[in-house]
C-alpha cells in the first residue's frame, strides 16, 4: 500500500480523545475492523503481530515464557520500520521493568538465564536488580512511583499510572507520525488501551470474583462455607 | 547548440502545465483520499469535504496562464534562456505547493471532520499555502514581460 493511500484509513476513524473520560470505545471492534481491511495483507499481517506483541490478552494462554521471548524477537526483526522497533522497544522495556519490580517485591533473585527478558534493557536490569530504581531513574522517570505502589499493594494505581504512561508516549509519538502506516498502528494500540480501560469496572469484577469463589467452594463440597461468603459480599456490595 | 537552446527554451514553456498539473494530480488525490475516509465517518457534509479536496486544482490552471503568457514572446535563441529559467522554476514552485496543500487539506478535513465549527479555521493553512503559488504565478507573469524575443 502506497503511503498516500493510509489517507482514505486514517481519515475514516473516528477520533480518540482522551484515556480516562472515555465511557466506551469511539468506534467498535467490528467496525474498525472492516476499516483496516483498507491495509493489504502485509500491512494487516504486521498490525496483527504488532498487537499481540502489544496486549497479551491477544495471545494463546498456554504459550510459555520463552516461547514468548523468541516469538517477540522474531517479530522485532520483521518490522519494517525504524519507528515502529523505536516504539515496540520502549514498550517492551516498560513490560520488562515492571516484570523486574514484581519480581523482587516477591524477593527474587536476579535472573539466571542469560534472555529473560525482552526489550533492549534487560541485561542492564540484571546487573543493577539491587538498586531500587534498578539504575533506570532516569530512562523512567516513573520508575520511582511504580515501585512505591507495587509495595503498598495499590495494584489498581500502578495499572492507571502505566496506562497513562504508555497513553503520554503514544501521543508523543503521533506527533511524528501523521499520516502513514506507522500511524495506522498507533491508532489501533491507543483504541486497544481504550478499550482495556473501559471495560474495568469495579462492581463486574467482584461479581466475577464472588462466582469464581462460589465455582470453587461449590465444587469443594463446602457449601456452608460458599452461603456464608455469598452472604457475606452481598453485605459488601450494598455498603 | 541553437538547437539545445531552443529545446529549453519549449521546456521552459511547457514546464508550468506540466509539474504544475503533476503537483495538482498528487495534492488532489491526497486531499480526496481523506475526503472519501471522513466520509465513512460522518451523516452528513460531504460537499464540503469534496469542495475542499479540489483546492490543489489551481496550480494547473496557473500553469496553463503562464504557459500561453510565455508563448506568446515566441521561441529564439535569445529568448529561450529567459523561458527555460522562468518556466521551469514557476512549474517548479506549483508542484511543490500543490502536494503540501493536497497534505493541508486532508489534515483540514480530518480535524474537521471531527470538530465541524473549525471548518473554516482549519482551511487557514491550505489557503496560506495557495497564497506562494499565487506568488510564483503572478511573477512569473511580471518577469516573462521583460523576455525580449
Amino acid at each position: 500500500m502506497a503511503e498516500n493511500t493510509y489517507y482514505t484509513l486514517l481519515a475514516s476513524l473516528p477520533h480518540i480523545n482522551s484515556l480516562f473520560d472515555s465511557k466506551i470505545t469511539p468506534i467498535s471492534r467490528i467496525q474498525l475492523n472492516r476499516r483496516l481491511s483498507m491495509l493489504n495483507h502485509d500491512d494487516r499481517r504486521m498490525l496483527l503481530s504488532i498487537e499481540e506483541l502489544m496486549h497479551w490478552s491477544m495471545l494463546e494462554s498456554t504459550i510459555d515464557e520463552s516461547h514468548l521471548i523468541q516469538r517477540t524477537a522474531r517479530l522485532f526483526e520483521s518490522l519494517p520500520s525504524k519507528e515502529l522497533k523505536e516504539l515496540i522497544t520502549w514498550r517492551l522495556d516498560m513490560r520488562t521493568v515492571i516484570a523486574a519490580l514484581r519480581r523482587k517485591k516477591s524477593g527474587e533473585q536476579p535472573p539466571t538465564i542469560e534472555q529473560w527478558s525482552f526489550g533492549s534493557r534487560y541485561p542492564y536490569i540484571r546487573r543493577q536488580w539491587g538498586h531500587s530504581t534498578l539504575g533506570l531513574k532516569h530512562s523512567f522517570p516513573w520508575i520511582e512511583e511504580a515501585g512505591t505502589l507495587l509495595q503498598s499493594n495499590h495494584h489498581g494505581e500502578l495499572e492507571r499510572l502505566s496506562l497513562k504512561i504508555i497513553w503520554d508516549y503514544l501521543n508523543q509519538f503521533g506527533l511524528r507520525n501523521k499520516s502513514n502506516y506507522e500511524a495506522v498502528v498507533l491508532y489501533v494500540l491507543r483504541w486497544n488501551l481504550v478499550a482495556r480501560w473501559t471495560t474495568y469496572n469495579a462492581e463486574l469484577a467482584l461479581e466475577k470474583f464472588n462466582q469464581l469463589t462460589a465455582n470453587i467452594l461449590v465444587e469443594a463440597g463446602m457449601d456452608t462455607v460458599y452461603k456464608k461468603t455469598s452472604h457475606y459480599h452481598e453485605s459488601e456490595v450494598q455498603r | 547548440m541553437d538547437s539545445l537552446i531552443l529545446a529549453l527554451g519549449w521546456l521552459g514553456i511547457f514546464s508550468p502545465v506540466a509539474l504544475g498539473a503533476v503537483g495538482s494530480a498528487i495534492g488532489c488525490s491526497v486531499a480526496g483520499q481523506a475526503a472519501c475516509g471522513a466520509m465513512l465517518d460522518v451523516e452528513s457534509g460531504y460537499g464540503k469535504f469534496i469542495g475542499l479536496s479540489a483546492m490543489p486544482s489551481s496550480q494547473v490552471i496557473y500553469g496553463i496562464v503562464i504557459m500561453f503568457s510565455l508563448n506568446t514572446i515566441g521561441v529564439s535563441v535569445n529568448s529561450s534562456p529567459g523561458l527555460f529559467g522562468i518556466g521551469l522554476l514557476t512549474g517548479i514552485a506549483l508542484l511543490y505547493s500543490a502536494v503540501y496543500q493536497g497534505q493541508a487539506v486532508a489534515a483540514a478535513i480530518n480535524a474537521s471532520k471531527n470538530k465541524p465549527e473549525i471548518f473554516g479555521l482549519s482551511v487557514a493553512p491550505a489557503a496560506i499555502v495557495e497564497g506562494f503559488a499565487v506568488f510564483a504565478f503572478v511573477f512569473a507573469l511580471v518577469l516573462g514581460q521583460q523576455i525580449v524575443a
